[in-house]
């Protein structure tokens, strides 16, 4: 009784983490399918502790020539940054000095709020630096979600546990909420107006013409 | 005689400088240029190289008589700001000039800090600096209100050679509504002024021009049309015209790796480069 009790719950745990592998690739693979733009709106903590109502406009083109580009309108004191990542580079562009610092991809620091918040975009590198665990389904206004909690396998991520939540019928994020190892929240975000669009390498890369240009290595 | 003997060594260091730089292939960009200046008359290779070295970036520049060596480092928190430093020193045979800078950009708030010191008018050191020597001091603030207003102050200072000291101040309010404009009010050396600017996009395309007046005991009217030269941005057709009383005045344009500027400030002068880009990550 007490070993076909234990086959019972390993064959349960592995279905559980199969599923969730299984989530992981729908997402995958259907943001994968076309490029698509979202508004993320929500509270994030600063560095300085304090928390700000925080809004991006994040836009995808997935593929071989991934890029994604992240525009924020809250906080008003960051309205006109923005930030684009490639394979190779990643774009800051500082309104207030009106500078674009570029960066080679593997050396840059692109976290900034706790959290690279473009990995939205690449849900496949985001998973695969979480331990995954699916703590079941919840009704949201968009339809049915999957929970997902995620748990850094490395300390570098800047945060303890991120609940993802996954829309059922279209997978892909809806939500986002991330703790430090007091359980306090870093960031709560959702991803709102999310829609299929037709996106060109160009816009993603508009900056003023003026801007100056500062390369690091 | 001194100085028609050191020229053949400069010359020499300059052009293994330039040979190591394209050699190490690590370069971010090396650019070579000729000045030429008339009454008093003036000619010049120009050399400018910069090197990544670890986490900062080496800078040297070349010129007949004078050789500058920069160190510089920044440390980038993405989105949210960076702040950045750097140090040159200058030795030249008419003297030496050392200059230290550092600035920064978190959230709200830029700011930047300037100091420098030369024995002799800086010009004597690199072409395109300023005739003047002696101490300067200039620290700029900027301070956004919400996304749309910014304020803006700049306070300098200057004791030059001669002991005689200087100060300046301005103070501006930008308003971003579509195109950004900024009013303000200085005063430099005495003289009161007041600032008036429009910086916008004219077409689609992203052509973008900045236009700065400065008028009343003093004048002086900055422009700059920046126009892409392709979807991706890469290449950009710059012009840029000052124009000031008392009379001075200079023209610059630059497209792809060329880059002339033209100047008369008493005297005129011209200054051709181009740009080579040498590997690092270009």
């Amino acid at each position: 009784m007490k070993k076909s009790l234990t086959i019972v719950c390993l064959s349960l745990g592995l279905a559980m983490a199969q599923s969730v592998a299984e989530i992981t690739r729908q997402v995958q693979s259907n943001l994968e399918r076309a490029p698509w733009e979202a508004t993320v709106v929500g509270r994030v903590q600063l560095p300085d502790g304090s928390n700000q109502d925080a809004e991006f406009r994040l836009q995808v083109i997935p593929g071989k020539e991934q890029l994604a580009r992240l525009e924020f309108k809250k906080p008003a004191a960051l309205e006109g940054n923005f930030v684009v990542i490639s394979d190779k580079e990643v774009w800051n562009y500082l309104f207030l000095t009106n500078q674009l610092i570029i960066q080679p991809r593997a050396r840059a620091r692109i976290e900034g709020l706790g959290f690279n918040l473009t990995n939205l975009g690449d849900f496949q590198e985001l998973t695969e630096r979480l331990t995954l665990r699916l703590l079941g389904e919840q009704n949201t206004p968009a339809g049915v979600a999957w929970r997902i909690l995620g748990t850094p396998k490395d300390a570098s991520l800047g945060f303890a546990s991120m609940e993802i939540l996954v829309l059922k019928a279209d997978p892909r994020p809806l939500a986002i909420t991330l703790r430090d190892s007091n359980n306090k929240v870093l960031a709560d975000l959702s991803l709102n107006n999310f829609r299929r669009t037709s996106l060109t390498p160009q816009a993603l890369r508009k900056r003023p013409a003026d801007a100056e240009v500062l390369r690091r290595n | 005689m001194v100085r028609m003997k050191l020229h053949p060594h400069l010359h020499i260091v300059l052009a293994f400088l330039a040979i190591q730089f394209a050699a190490l292939g690590l370069g971010q960009s090396l650019t070579f240029g000729l000045y030429g200046r008339l009454g008093p008359d003036y000619l010049t290779p120009t050399v400018e190289a910069t090197l990544p070295l670890g986490d900062l970036d080496l800078s040297a520049r070349l010129q007949r008589d004078a050789l500058g060596l920069g160190l510089g480092g920044a440390l980038e928190f993405s989105a949210l700001g960076r702040l950045s430093y750097s140090a040159r020193v200058s030795l030249g045979l008419v003297g030496w000039g050392l200059q230290a800078a550092a600035g920064g950009t978190l959230g709200p708030l830029a700011a930047n800090l300037e100091a420098a010191y030369s024995n002799t008018p800086r010009s004597n050191l690199w072409v395109s600096d300023e005739a003047e020597g002696g101490l300067k001091l200039g620290l700029g603030g900027r301070y956004r209100l919400d996304s749309r207003q910014t304020l803006g102050l700049r306070l300098g200072f200057k004791n030059d050679l001669a002991g005689i000291a200087r100060g300046a101040a301005e103070l501006s309010y930008a308003l971003r509504q579509g195109p950004t404009y900024t009013f303000g009010l200085g005063i430099d050396d005495a003289r009161i002024y007041g600032l008036l600017g429009w910086r916008g996009e004219l077409d689609e395309a992203g052509t973008l021009l900045e236009a700065t007046l400065r008028t009343g005991q003093l004048g002086r009217l900055e422009a700059a049309l920046t126009r892409p030269l392709d979807e991706e941005q890469i290449n950009n057709l710059k012009l840029r015209l000052t124009l000031a009383y008392p009379w001075a005045a200079s023209l610059g344009v630059e497209a792809y790796r060329f880059r002339a500027d033209l100047g008369y400030d008493g005297g005129f002068s011209l200054w051709l480069r181009y740009t080579l880009s040498l590997g690092g990550n270009e």
